[in-house]
């Protein structure tokens, strides 16, 4: 397991990091979200060991990693700044980790580089971005952590890749009860792959949930009556957002869904249907019930619409 | 779970790593070695060709070329200096930026493991390369026949540049670890390298010009960076004397050892700073605010000291009683510059314009640091000029001849220690001390010109007293101390000076360093210098000679070789001009062919009588003078009587005058009473005739030693038609 306790860190006066707590349980994918500057990479660093916390803690598995070579060598780190040897091709690269890590297994190894479709012998600086992401990603799985973290590693990656590093990924976790962490500005590339998932903004943990659960507890109701109502009617629910036009309102709703089902229905409307949402809704309308307005916090492509 | 230290891991990626670096300055290594080879063996075989060319007659033999590693090896200056740091450069790039850093720092080592498995792989290239190259080297030039290699030294100085690498190698890693940036990296690590090297050459310079007695090496070699192989080589650049210096120093393990100590410190210092660096440090251009203050005060220093040296010799002991304004002036502007480079450091450093304003409360302390350098100095001075180490505390002393290079060879490496020349010297430098401390008060301590030329040059007055004369010994005291041996210069009032020579003439290693001269394979280059220039010898005879007069030599007493090899020589009946190659230097020896010296003389005058002999037989003449007889037209002839006294032989000497008639009358006479003289080897008591014949006629020249009785003494100086040079002569 991984716990963060309260950790601070400043770079140069600039508080990257405040007050940041967590528990990233073993066995799951975790994702972290947030826009640039949020401190995902520098907390993602913290867990690898790289940094030091100013203040608070990090342990995995109940010790501290920093400059701690044994709880180091459980985890490997993607950065989103790739590095590899001068010069070195994918096989060197291999040879490197197989010296650093006791866990490097070389027919993972072989078999990744197979269904990456890859050249081991040629230099990883003549490969497109997308290809250096999949050298490193082949590298990491092939070295089978206890703990895995990519730092917006999928951004490179088309589609066809995307499904596969995420499948593997999942094989990991299913079969090794690896824990990966994901970093991304995307929620729609965590959407698929995360059980967890998490919202950084401006150095502080905002928002922290089990995927599932976000999706199943938090729904949308569209609902019309007759008569004339207004939001006073639904006060038995946990609504979210209330928006109403004609006789038609929206409602997010957080609850079981039979039981608000059921409950709706005793007030005979003349439309009842409940609709899921999708994890940006969900994000959006959690965030907005904290006080954030999403697209302040979370700046994604154009089919975003800003809710008030 | 223990911490591991070192990861064989680690250390075979690192050494990997390095392998394009460490093969390309391996092979130039390598390469510099065999080139020195094949220029030996090109100097080899040229000079064999002049061997046996006739007309290179003064050639005798190689001589020796004693090879000294550094010498073959000059290569291991530019690895030590340019490759290894960039071994370091190279395998540590990653402190200097994110990403890299980044990555290294999330590899499941501690740093402490990471720097250590490194510079292990670093050490490792340095040591490989150094005694691959240098066995290679060495051996090679070993097959050179006229190259003798000094094995033991090439050992030791290998192992001494392996620590002067691994220095090198840990002041470019200190300086990764203060720094941020390629650029800085450089910068610090040639500040930490010429830093110290400034300071002690000031300071060496500062006390050689104030303080005359005290030599360079009188300064403590931790002083001067002597013992440093990195510090003591740059410096021995600016200091050119120090370059012998220098070569002598590293002929010992002491400078490696004490190298490797300092090598040592630096690294342990550097792993603290890597320990405690943050990897988000990468790319900053110093460790923290006040790490790039100490740069930029340090190297603003180093711009300093122009003018904080203009400005000591100029409050030296008070020299100059007024301050011109072209002297303010320009030291207005040194400081005007020192100024300017400590904002400029600063900027191209950081690249902040915001900084310039904060830093400039930093420049009180380049104030203060000016006055306690200007102070500092003037204290080591203050030091170096009162100090007198007490007699017991002098180990040996050790004797310069400033005139004969040979003497000084042999003299070099002996250390006297009787308690009467300690006690000279010491006295000796105790009133030179006085002195030159109260060298202003003309009346009551009026300074010698033996002193030096230094005093003079300061002196106002100065009491000229024929007792005193600049002395052609400079004596070297040995001191030791707690910081190894210093030395102090003395040169000697006659008086002390002869008392001085007459104690160490007693000592059996002076007498026994003259017993023998230097084997026939030291010789290089032979002839015989006389009278008479038409002494041609073949390069056996000369070798045969040469191999008399050694045997000779040896069995003389210490004062006549001791005369034999310092006092003026006489060339009535000839000098052996020697040209020894050892030791890696070439000695020019004069030795006398004295009467003590018959065996020599006999077959000297064999040879040289062999031609004259083979001409008489030819043309049917009785003696030389028979033989030239005819050709008394127009030549150069002198002919030299030597007649034995108690001390002195008197000489007589006749030059033919061609234009008087009588001259040739005089001849004949000679021929005459020639055929009379029995024919004899020459003894010591013998009178010694020498015949030197030119011909402009047809250039016969012929040159002949005999002994002769008194009957042709009496003879040819009776009959003698011109007036003969008589003077007496010490052979």
């Amino acid at each position: 397991m991984i716990e963060v306790k309260a950790v601070v860190k400043t770079f140069d006066g600039y508080r990257a990091l405040d007050g940041v707590t967590c528990q990233i349980p073993e066995g799951c994918i975790y994702g972290m979200v947030g826009s640039n500057g949020a401190g995902k990479s520098t907390l993602l660093r913290m867990l690898a060991g790289i940094y030091q916390a100013d203040e608070g803690e990090v342990l995995i598995d109940g010790k501290p990693v920093f400059e701690n070579s044994a709880a180091k060598s459980d985890i490997f780190f993607v950065p989103d700044e790739l590095y590899f040897l001068h010069g070195a091709s994918l096989q060197r690269m291999a040879q490197m980790y197989h010296a650093m890590y006791k866990t490097f297994d070389y027919t993972r190894f072989e078999f990744l580089v197979n269904s990456f479709h890859l050249d081991p012998k040629k230099p990883i600086q003549t490969f497109s971005k997308g290809m250096k992401r999949q050298a490193a990603i082949i590298l990491a799985l092939a070295t089978k952590p206890k703990y895995i973290f990519f730092d917006e590693t999928f951004d490179g990656l088309d589609p066809v890749m995307r499904n596969l590093v995420k499948n593997l990924i999942c094989q990991d976790v299913a079969e090794r009860k690896a824990t990966a962490i994901i970093t991304s500005h995307s929620l729609r590339e965590l959407e698929d792959t995360c059980d967890q998932l998490a919202l950084l903004h401006k150095g502080g943990l905002v928002f922290e949930s089990d995927i599932m659960n976000l999706k199943t507890s938090l729904f949308k109701v569209q609902i019309a009556f007759t008569e004339e109502y207004d939001k006073d009617r639904f006060a038995f629910l946990d609504v979210l957002h209330f928006m109403k036009r004609g006789s038609v309102s929206n409602l997010i709703v957080r609850g079981d869904r039979l039981e608000t089902t059921s409950r709706l229905q005793e007030l005979e409307p003349i439309l009842l249907e409940l609709l899921p949402l999708t994890l940006e809704e969900v994000f959006t309308y959690e965030m907005e019930a904290l006080g954030y307005a999403f697209h302040d916090v979370f700046m994604e492509d154009a089919g975003r619409q800003e809710v008030k | 779970m223990k911490t591991k230290l070192f990861d064989l891991g680690l250390y075979k990626e690192a050494l990997r790593q390095l392998k394009v670096i460490g093969i390309i300055s391996g092979i130039i290594m390598v390469l510099n070695g065999l080139l020195a080879m094949v220029f030996c063996w090109i100097e080899y075989l040229e000079t064999l060709e002049r061997l046996n060319s006739s007309s290179h007659y003064e050639e005798l033999t190689f001589g020796i070329y004693e090879a000294s590693y550094v010498e073959y090896q000059f290569m291991v200056y530019p690895f030590m200096l340019i490759f290894v740091p960039l071994m370091v450069f190279s395998l540590f790039a990653f402190m200097n930026k994110r990403n890299k850093s980044d990555f290294y720092h999330s590899l499941p080592h501690t740093r402490e493991c990471l720097a250590i498995s490194y510079l292990a792989a670093v050490g490792t290239w340095i040591t490989i390369i150094i005694v691959l190259s240098g066995l290679i080297s060495s051996i090679s030039m070993a097959t050179v026949p006229d190259v003798e290699v000094l094995w033991s030294h090439a050992l030791i100085q290998m192992f001494n540049f392996i620590c002067g690498c691994i220095l090198a190698a840990a002041i470019a890693w200190l300086a990764m670890t203060l720094t941020g940036t390629l650029f800085n990296n450089v910068i610090v690590s040639a500040m930490l390298v010429v830093i110290p090297c400034v300071i002690s050459i000031i300071t060496c310079l500062w006390i050689e010009s104030e303080v005359p007695y005290v030599p360079f090496e009188g300064v403590s070699p931790f002083v001067t960076g002597a013992y440093n192989m990195v510090f003591g080589f740059v410096s021995s650049y600016f200091l050119d004397y120090n370059m012998d210096y220098y070569l002598e120093t590293i002929a010992t393990v002491v400078p490696g050892l004490f190298t490797l100590v300092l090598a040592v410190v630096l690294l342990i210092a550097a792993l603290v700073l890597f320990k405690k660096r943050k990897s988000e440090m990468a790319g900053n251009s110093a460790f923290n605010r006040y790490v790039q203050a100490g740069l930029r005060i340090s190297a603003t220093m180093m711009v300093c000291l122009i003018p904080t040296t203009v400005l000591l010799f100029m409050f030296a002991d008070g020299f100059y009683e007024y301050y011109s304004m072209e002297e303010i002036f320009l030291l207005a502007v040194l400081y005007i510059i020192a100024i300017f480079f400590y904002y400029m450091y600063e900027l191209i450093t950081t690249r902040k314009v915001s900084n310039l304003k904060k830093i400039t409360k930093g420049l009180f302390l380049v104030v203060a640091l000016n006055v306690l350098w200007i102070g500092g100095q003037l204290g080591v001075k203050m030091y170096y000029t009162n100090y007198c180490p007490p007699e017991s505390s002098i180990r040996y002393v050790q004797v310069y001849e400033e005139g004969n290079a040979y003497n000084q060879m042999l003299l070099e490496n002996i250390k006297f220690n009787s308690d009467e020349m300690i006690k000279i010297a010491h006295d000796s430098l105790e009133n030179t001390i006085e002195l030159w401390k109260n060298r202003h008060n003309d009346d009551e301590y009026p300074v010698p010109e033996y002193l030096s030329d230094a005093y003079s040059y300061y002196e106002k007055d100065y009491v000229a007293d024929t007792n005193y004369y600049s002395m052609s010994y400079t004596v070297d005291i040995c001191m030791q101390t707690w910081f190894g041996p210093v030395y102090r210069t003395v040169k000697m009032s006659n008086d002390d000076y002869q008392v001085f020579i007459a104690e160490l003439e007693k000592t059996a290693t002076f007498q026994e360093a003259y017993s023998e001269l230097p084997e026939i394979k030291y010789i290089s280059d032979l002839y015989v210098d006389s009278w008479s220039s038409y002494v041609e010898l073949t390069k056996s005879q000369l070798t045969e000679l040469y191999e008399i007069y050694c045997e000779e030599f040896a069995e003389l007493d210490f004062e006549e070789a001791y005369r034999i090899l310092n006092d003026s020589h006489s060339y009535e009946l000839g000098v052996l001009r020697v040209g020894i190659e050892m030791k890696d230097d070439y000695y020019s020896l004069p030795l006398t062919i004295n009467l003590q010296f018959t065996k020599t003389l006999n077959a000297l005058a064999e040879m040289t009588n062999q031609k004259v002999e083979t001409a008489c037989a030819k043309e049917g003449a009785d003696n030389i003078f028979d033989l030239i007889d005819e050709k008394l037209n127009d030549c150069n002839l002198s002919i030299t009587v030597l007649e034995p006294d108690k001390e002195e032989h008197i000489l007589y000497r006749y030059y033919y005058d061609s234009y008087k008639e009588q001259e040739m009358s005089f001849i004949e006479m000679l021929s005459e009473q020639m055929k009379v003289v029995p024919d004899e080897t020459i003894r010591k008591d013998s009178n010694i005739l020498i015949v030197s014949f030119y011909s402009h006629e047809d250039g016969t020249e012929y040159a002949a030693y005999y002994a002769v009785d008194n009957a042709f003494l009496e003879t040819f100086k009776q009959d003698c038609p011109s007036i003969l040079d008589i003077y007496n002569v010490a052979l």
